[in-house]
């Protein structure tokens, strides 16, 4: 079971699948990398990836960074059904722990980014189905969201007030216990 | 550059991930803009809340404020990082929170029961008919009306609708049991329970949700009582020959819920806490089964002697999975999840403690709509 397991993997990592992004530039990925994303997963499904897979919505920026993190995270999806296959002594958990604090460190660096391009991410995250990046980012706006004023967080993003100085005055009343 | 607007759905999923147990966040969140507000108040929010969370927060718990004088009251104790201010509320003791909903006993049951259930966010209160039976000992637990696409016993979403079912034990006439429905708005004829359970004394512990029924602890006897929401029927099971009340192996027991939903229960020996669940085995047979030792004095750094428990001592928040548990040195919630310690509150002068389990949505007021847009710089 196990060697036919990983024969399959390995069939897996050979496919190619091309990307195409939004401004025509083309991206040779292994099948494990592509099918962190749903979406390419299920057209993959569907047999309808030759001669590439176009995804007008991503530029090739953007792809760049989608794929830089499917690829990771794919590597570390692997590397998880193989050690949970394999006996689990200490070495192993070692090795898994400084694998799992590795990709930590790859999703931090992976977030220092501006924020048009964290909202991108987003976008792309969301349109290619990737749960993964699209947890990572949206908590990213979510963590700088904290503890922040309503002020503070409408001039970081750009947000106009809507609410009329009444209705906000308003609304602070009944909450007050929000802004102490 | 060009600003990249999110559709509600981002935005949702942004302001989802703000922290449950903090919920002054996702107030000052609401004020940034009509859109946002919009969005955070929308009974979808609640239901996404639900699903990405799993477990609500415990926002405090509450107990009663003062001994047993003619003007009962209840105060709340915060235990989270922030949450809205909840008044002291007088009645003779709380019986049992579940949904954000608190199920209150009005006066001690000395002739007739009377109960309300209590939205302490809103302030909103229910009182429920008159129980016209006496009950030396008693129990009660609210769940939520269910039965919606939408809500189901386990997750409710604040709906409308609620059960709460009740069980008492009048001395010579025994054990009781009737159900309210805020459908009916009535309470159903009281049943005796005297061929399914031996008279007992009714623990006052609030009752567990597992699954779909609601359990009970009989103190004397060692029996758990099940109340099955689909069936209406109630049935007895037993405890472990060993798990006596105050008997041979364990000082307290109190039921809970397990990770998968079912019944389990927890025996305290000492300083040690026993996990135990009611497992279906190979052959189809139901039996408990012991899942889990914790060490209390390797969770909790204090001297022994302060972990002498009291009657009251344990209460069991089912929805977020928690342990409150009343030692001399104050009061700590066990996270059963993560099995993470925290102190939360510095006396141990308190009785009859409920955990308040809630997630918080900032209400919609006057400002019902608009188009805010969330953008990058």
């Amino acid at each position: 079971m196990a060697s036919a397991g990983s024969g399959d993997e390995k069939a897996a990592a050979a496919a190619m699948i091309t990307l195409i992004s939004s401004d025509n530039e083309k991206f040779e990925v292994t099948e494990a990398t592509a099918t962190l994303s749903q979406t390419i997963r299920h057209m993959i499904e569907d047999g309808c990836t030759d001669g590439g897979v176009p995804l007008p919505n991503v530029t090739s920026k953007i792809l760049a960074r989608v794929i830089e993190y499917c690829k990771k995270h794919a590597t570390a999806a692997a590397g998880e059904e193989g050690s949970s296959s394999s006996f689990s002594d200490a070495a192993f958990l070692e090795v898994d722990r400084a694998f799992l604090e590795e990709l930590e460190e790859f999703d931090d660096a992976f977030l220092e980014v501006d924020r048009a391009t964290l909202f991108d991410l987003i976008l792309a995250a969301n349109y290619l189905d990737i749960k993964g990046l699209l947890n990572l980012t949206c908590q990213k706006v979510a963590d700088s969201v904290k503890g922040k004023t309503p002020e503070q967080i409408r001039e970081m993003y750009n947000i106009v007030n809507d609410l009329t100085p009444e209705e906000e005055a308003e609304i602070r009343r009944e909450t007050q216990w929000a802004f102490e | 550059m060009t600003p990249a607007a999110l559709v509600d759905d981002l935005v949702e999923e942004i302001l989802l991930r703000l922290p449950p147990d903090d919920p002054a966040q996702l107030v000052r969140a609401s004020l940034v803009c009509k859109r946002w507000r919009r969005l955070v108040s929308d009974t979808g929010f609640r239901r996404s809340l639900h699903k990405f969370h799993r477990s609500p927060p415990m926002l405090g718990f509450f107990c009663r404020a003062d001994g047993h004088g003619p003007s009962h009251r209840i105060r709340f104790v915060p235990t989270s990082t922030s949450c809205p201010p909840i008044a002291d509320h007088r009645c003779y003791r709380v019986l049992d929170s579940r949904h954000g909903r608190v199920l209150l006993l009005l006066k001690h049951p000395v002739h007739e029961c009377e109960l309300a259930v209590w939205d302490p966010i809103t302030g909103d209160r229910r009182d429920l008919p008159t129980i016209h039976r006496s009950a030396n000992t008693y129990n009660a637990s609210v769940l939520c009306g269910g039965g919606t696409s939408s809500c189901d016993r386990q997750t409710c979403c604040h709906c409308k609708q609620f059960l709460v079912v009740f069980i008492g034990n009048s001395g010579s006439a025994g054990m009781f049991a009737c159900f309210y429905s805020s459908q009916s708005g009535s309470w159903s004829e009281p049943t005796s329970l005297q061929a399914q359970c031996p008279p007992g004394c009714i623990d006052p512990v609030a009752g567990v949700l597992a699954g779909n029924a609601v359990y009970f602890q009989i103190r004397f006897g060692s029996k758990i009582l099940k109340y099955d929401l689909g069936t209406k029927a109630f049935s007895v099971i037993d405890l472990p020959p060993s798990c006596y009340w105050y008997g041979d192996y364990y000082n307290y027991i109190a039921p809970m819920a397990t990770k998968d939903g079912g019944l389990g229960f927890v025996g305290v020996e000492d300083t040690r806490l026993h996990l135990w669940s009611w497992k279906t085995d190979r052959k189809g047979q139901e039996r408990w089964v012991e899942s889990r030792t914790i060490r209390l004095k390797k969770l909790i750094p204090v001297d022994p002697v302060c972990l002498f428990l009291m009657p009251d001592f344990v209460a069991f928040a089912d929805g977020a999975r928690l342990f409150l548990l009343v030692t001399t040195d104050g009061i700590f919630s066990i996270d059963l999840k993560t099995f993470k310690v925290r102190k939360v509150y510095e006396d141990f002068d308190i009785k009859n403690i409920v955990p308040f389990v809630s997630f918080y949505t900032p209400a919609l007021g006057e400002t019902s709509s608009g188009d805010g847009q969330i953008a990058g710089a």
